[in-house]
């Protein structure tokens, strides 16, 4: 059944009648972008998975990366005849391809391999390309876009895998998209498969498909072919000699070669897995076991151990969390039906992002999930459902297995329910961190926001009157700063405040400069313009009355004045003056001294000759209906 | 992909901009620091809307939102709100940058006014940065994402005005008037220019007055804490200063 035909090539491509297609498979620039975190995910998924049914033991999966000679490539000559007649069409094409071009000429390239044991490898290999669903190798070695489903719907739900595109994760970190699997099943037969992800091309004057197998052809009648795998003979580093599957890929990307970050990736999505006893993973010479895996999330060479710097990597934190905080359970709804996870939730003021790791029963975390407005709250945890829940689980994820979505969901009616479900998702956890939250800040009682207005209030008091001066005179063109009428609240910041110059700085300069103008001109003129602090004008609303009293008692500059003129600035929320921006007549319908009820004058936007009696000067105004009662003035004197 | 962060005194330097021109700058080392920043994917992204119709201008404003959104906006705040950051993975993007803004070569000015502007409300990464995080941040259903974006492009003008104050940069704030907006339609309203007050000047805007108000008035913090069917009543009165609200009044 197994005739090697000495001139047939190893490797085989399906002859089509022209080219369709000048595009590389898409989903290899996906797994590309993932890294070897992709790849060791995929992989390890693939290998858990097809764990032994009834075995309560671990999946041990080995990891290996190492050199291997180009010529120790079971037909590797084939793949790289074929590259050399790729013709790109396009820019990322061509770069592809010349990519490919550069790697071919390595006497000895690099490897890995991914071997699991206690699994049950591929079924069927004997049978070739069947079309039964019984011979996984058949569907494995030959199929795109499709995996063996379950014959038991409990093991199928709790799969990793899905979208069938675990295989091609392999082929993205070959530099030639190269990929091999040498698979042993229960009766001891060993086969090894392989494929290639090129493009469509002319090799010979005929046109092939872009994907090359790695396997042996039966000719039948009609011009028809079944594909038939090789047994396994061919060089040590392709052998796999116990039931189970070994995945081998040659010419190894360079940024792929990295062991720690394999080592990393396990760690990541795997750590429930692993603490759970159900997977061991020897890559090289390290060990993850459930006894080791704390060596290495709690080694700085692999994890930054400081946890106010876990901003992306959150794997420490989910390995404390899940190990000792005791779980509760969280209902989350998607508006049909309830589904019932176990959390592990832990709450620590120095957690810098809040993440809620969400894993399926295989061990297998799918997102570090942000609780919407709840990002950067202090918390971690492990969020993990059962049969159900994972079943449904599942269904959300996205084809690459590392977040949950709703976007690919066909059905509106099941992408409406998803939508649902991931934010009600949100809101429970936000709930609960809500509550972690309280819990770890007590409240004495409900909270007086007067007093937070009054906070505000006194800061903005200090910051105007640091920035203005008790009483700015400006004399001529020099201004002198007068310390005459010092609040005391003013003299408590003196003592302590460095930053005094900030609100100055703030400043739009170039209104600043206007006032400053005006001001000079006028000045020269005739009289002195001072700026009133807050702390000695009363200003009152009673409906639509408004009354302010200024007391120069404490100035010695003006309490011998018998009048004053006064103008109005208003101040803006950053602490901005607008000298133009308040127009008297427009805001009040009457100016008056409310003891004479004299009825003062408005000229030029100034309120002129108000009576000072002891010091104290008193205006009593009449709101206008659209005068706008929070606004906030600074006071001008003229004397 | 490695973002080099830039070493200072790259601005308003006429050789740091002959050598974008020659593709020169990757090489010298004299222009950065040993400071990295990783992003996993950097796609390009339009950065200066200042061309083409209104329609244009608004698909430029939505893709940048949606790029900005799905590859930045995971970066740390100190990373995403740092001008030099930008800056630095601008000048990474040389061949589509002169591809999308040729004016660049043009002048050392259009260079700064276009690439190295300064980062704050008058620069469109800022402006996108700022939007797509207070609507992400708040909102995750993604059509009514998509909702908000699209009121906020045709509310630009007022949009920058709010930013333009530190105190009203706060997402709920922003939302509650865009929602406002929305629900009375007063999108034209706010965009049209006061014609009977000579006092203020010759281009204001309704819109912008309104959150000037806001701003004027005190307690000044408290508006951007308030719920919507708060803030209504007074945004609606700070627009009755400037425009005739009678209908609106009685329509809601």
């Amino acid at each position: 059944m197994f005739k090697q035909q000495p001139k047939e090539p190893l490797w085989k491509f399906s002859p089509i009648p022209n080219i369709e297609e000048s595009n590389f498979n898409k989903i290899l620039e996906r797994f590309y972008n993932m890294r070897v975190t992709g790849l060791t995910r995929e992989n390890t998924q693939n290998s858990m998975d097809g764990r032994l049914l009834g075995y309560e033991g671990p999946v041990r999966l080995k990891i290996e990366t190492g050199s291997i000679k180009k010529e120790d490539i079971p037909g590797i000559n084939d793949v790289i005849d074929r590259i050399k007649c790729l013709q790109g069409r396009n820019s990322y094409t061509k770069e592809t391809i010349q990519h490919m071009i550069n790697k071919i000429n390595q006497d000895e390239v690099r490897y890995i391999s991914f071997e699991d044991s206690n699994t049950r490898g591929l079924t069927g290999a004997k049978n070739g390309q069947s079309n039964s669903a019984r011979d996984t190798w058949g569907i494995y070695a030959y199929n795109k876009g499709v995996h063996f489903e379950e014959a038991d719907s409990q093991v199928e739900t709790s799969r990793g895998g899905s979208h069938g595109v675990g295989k091609i994760a392999s082929n993205a970190a070959s530099d030639l998209h190269l990929m091999y699997f040498a698979n042993c099943d229960e009766y001891g037969d060993k086969h090894l498969g392989g494929t290639v992800q090129l493009i469509e091309h002319v090799y010979d004057d005929q046109c092939y498909r872009s994907t090359g197998y790695f396997t042996d052809i039966e000719r039948l009648e009609d011009n028809k072919s079944k594909f038939y795998p090789y047994e396994n003979n061919f060089h040590p580093v392709f052998e796999k000699n116990t039931r189970g599957l070994k995945i081998i890929i040659p010419f190894l990307r360079e940024e792929y070669d990295n062991e720690t970050e394999i080592v990393k990736s396990i760690c990541d999505s795997f750590f429930v897995s692993i603490l759970e006893g159900k997977l061991e993973v020897l890559v090289n010479k390290e060990i993850i076991t459930r006894e080791t895996i704390l060596d290495y999330v709690k080694d700085p060479k692999y994890y930054e151990q400081d946890i106010t710097e876990a901003k992306k990597i959150f794997t420490p934190l989910y390995v404390e969390t899940y190990q000792n905080q005791k779980p509760r359970s969280l209902k989350v709804s998607d508006s049909v039906r309830d589904y019932n996870f176990n959390l592990y939730f832990h709450y620590d003021e120095q957690i810098p992002k809040g993440r809620v790791a969400i894993v399926r029963t295989i061990g297998m975390k799918i997102e570090d999930f942000k609780v919407a407005s709840n990002a950067n709250k202090p918390y971690n945890a492990v969020l993990i459902g059962g049969a159900d829940e994972d079943a449904y689980i599942k269904s959300l994820e996205n084809e690459s297995h590392t977040e949950l979505s709703w976007e690919h969901i066909k059905d509106p009616k099941l992408q409406k329910r998803a939508k649902r479900f991931i934010n009600n998702l949100s809101k429970e956890m936000a709930k609960i961190i809500e509550e972690a939250i309280k819990e770890n800040n007590p409240t004495d009682g409900v909270m007086n926001t007067e007093d937070i207005l009054y906070v505000v209030e006194t800061q903005f008091k200090n910051d105007l009157s640091d920035s203005l001066g008790t009483v700015m005179i400006n004399k001529g063109k020099s201004v002198v700063k007068a310390s005459t009428v010092v609040p005391k609240k003013a003299k408590k910041k003196r003592g302590e405040n460095t930053e005094k110059e900030k609100p100055e700085k703030k400043r739009d300069p170039l209104k600043r400069k206007k006032r400053e103008e005006k001001g000079t001109e006028s000045e020269e003129q005739k009289s002195t313009k001072y700026s009133a602090n807050p702390e000695m004008v009363e200003r009152l609303i009673l409906g639509k009355r408004e009354l302010v009293k200024f007391d120069f008692t404490k100035s010695e500059l003006i309490k011998d004045e018998t009048a004053c003129d006064i103008s109005l600035s208003i101040i803006d929320g950053m602490g901005v003056e607008y000298p133009d921006e308040f127009n008297l007549l427009g805001n009040y319908s009457s100016i008056a001294d409310p003891y004479s009820g004299t009825q003062y004058k408005v000229n030029n936007n100034v309120i002129k000759d108000v009576k000072i009696r002891q010091g104290v000067s008193e205006l009593q105004l009449e709101l206008n209906d659209n005068f706008n009662k929070s606004l906030k003035f600074v006071y001008y004197i003229e004397v | 992909m490695e973002v080099r962060l830039l070493e200072k005194g790259y601005k308003d330097n006429e050789q740091f901009y002959k050598d974008f021109l020659e593709d020169q700058l990757q090489l010298k080392e004299e222009y950065f620091t040993s400071e990295v920043i990783h992003l996993d994917k950097a796609p390009d992204f339009p950065i200066y809307m200042a061309q083409g119709s209104e329609a244009e201008r608004k698909e430029l404003f939505l893709e940048a939102f949606k790029v900005l959104t799905d590859d930045y906006l995971d970066t740390d705040r100190d990373i995403h709100l740092n001008e030099v950051f930008w800056h630095s993975l601008l000048i990474t993007k040389r061949d589509y940058l002169l591809e999308t803004y040729p004016k660049i070569t043009e002048s050392l000015s259009h260079f700064n006014n276009i690439v190295l502007k300064k980062f704050d409300w008058e620069n469109y990464i800022y402006k996108c940065v700022l939007g797509a995080q207070y609507i992400n941040d708040r909102v995750t259903d993604p059509a009514q994402r998509e909702r908000y974006y699209s009121l906020l492009v045709d509310n630009l003008d007022l949009y920058n005005y709010i930013i333009k104050y530190e105190i009203f940069r706060n997402d709920q704030f922003l939302l509650n008037i865009l929602d406002i907006i929305d629900e009375l339609q007063l999108s034209k309203v706010l965009k049209a220019k006061i014609t009977d007050r000579d006092d203020l000047g010759k281009d204001e805007r309704v819109g912008r007055r309104v959150i000037f108000e806001f701003n004027k008035s005190y307690p000044v913090v408290m508006s951007p804490v308030l719920e919507k069917e708060e803030l209504k009543p007074i945004f609606l009165q700070y627009l009755s200063y400037y425009f005739n609200t009678s209908k609106l009044m009685q329509s809601s």
